[in-house]
């Protein structure tokens, strides 16, 4: 009967190599990587109350802007404009920070 | 996969950053790198995918909230990242034919020892496996994962990966026989 290839012959041996300090080299990268930007810890709740006070800030400024809006100038301006001005006045970084936390959160998207 | 370890790893990555870190990739860095490797053969794949895990591991411990073991987390994220390098790959592909001339292109790599003719052609072997098989037969004889594990990385059932890599096994017997023959 014909003998059946046998595992123990071969183990865990790979024909796979790596550089010479490769995994030293990998890690050292890595580090550099996470540095470069800070962990954002990502508790939802804790940041309901923060985002729904800040929801009643941009409500209150844009009922103030169509209260004034009679005497204010004839440049065309609208709250969202100022949101979208402020938002893009933030950082690259901060911005993906506040993507990241806002984007599907139910006060924003409703 | 030690609990204790991974615990005290989990611990320091609260506590402090850095040896957290360093703890961490003492402790999976070859690990997951070779875990990746072998589904994706390419030096240059599984280093960038190795990367992208720690990467993504470390940005986001504080979220793991131990409903499997942390060493079940960390393989789970790095299979994911080496299956995102293969469905790249098939998206570039057309036919089976294409498939075939991937593996052989794939273990042409420059760090292969092709003067181990014998564990060449057992990665062969494992490589013309489905993947749910590849992944139950690595995960359980090169990384000595119970069931139970490697059910919970690959989003299966204990009994599913056990009969999985039962039949990669016998597969695998099959074609190193044929060419040993």
């Amino acid at each position: 009967m014909e003998k059946d290839f046998d595992f123990n012959r071969i183990g865990k041996r790979m024909p796979y190599k790596t550089p010479e300090g490769f995994f030293d080299e990998m890690e050292a990268r890595i580090w550099k990587e996470v540095q470069r930007e800070p962990i954002v810890p990502v508790k939802r709740k804790s940041y309901r109350l923060p985002l729904f006070a800040g929801v009643l800030a941009v409500a209150a400024s844009l009922a103030l802007l169509l209260v004034l809006h009679p005497f204010a100038s004839d440049e065309p301006t609208d709250g969202f404009t100022h949101v979208e001005q402020a938002f893009a006045n933030l950082s690259l970084e901060d911005q993906a920070y506040m993507l990241e936390i806002y984007q599907d959160d139910i006060f924003m998207n409703e | 996969m030690e609990t204790l370890n991974d615990a005290k790893i989990v611990a320091a990555l609260n506590e402090n950053t850095e040896s957290g870190f360093r703890l961490l990739m003492a402790k999976y860095k070859e690990a997951v790198y070779w875990h990746i490797r072998r589904l994706v053969v390419s030096h240059d794949d599984a280093q960038d995918a190795a990367q992208e895990t720690f990467i993504r591991v470390f940005r986001s411990f504080r979220q793991f909230k131990g409903e499997c073991a942390f060493g079940t987390w960390i393989y789970r994220i790095a299979t994911n990242e080496a299956l995102r390098v293969l469905e790249r790959r098939r998206d570039g592909l057309v036919s089976l034919d294409d498939s075939e001339a991937e593996t052989n292109r794939m273990m042409a790599d420059d760090y292969v020892d092709y003067s181990d003719w014998e564990s060449v052609k057992l990665q062969q072997a494992i490589l013309s496996l489905p993947t749910k098989q590849q992944l139950a037969f690595n995960l359980r004889y090169y990384d000595e994962l119970d069931y139970e594990a490697i059910a919970a990385i690959t989003g299966s059932t204990a009994a599913a990966v056990k009969a999985n890599y039962h039949i990669a096994k016998e597969k695998i017997i099959k074609y190193m026989n044929s060419i040993c023959g």
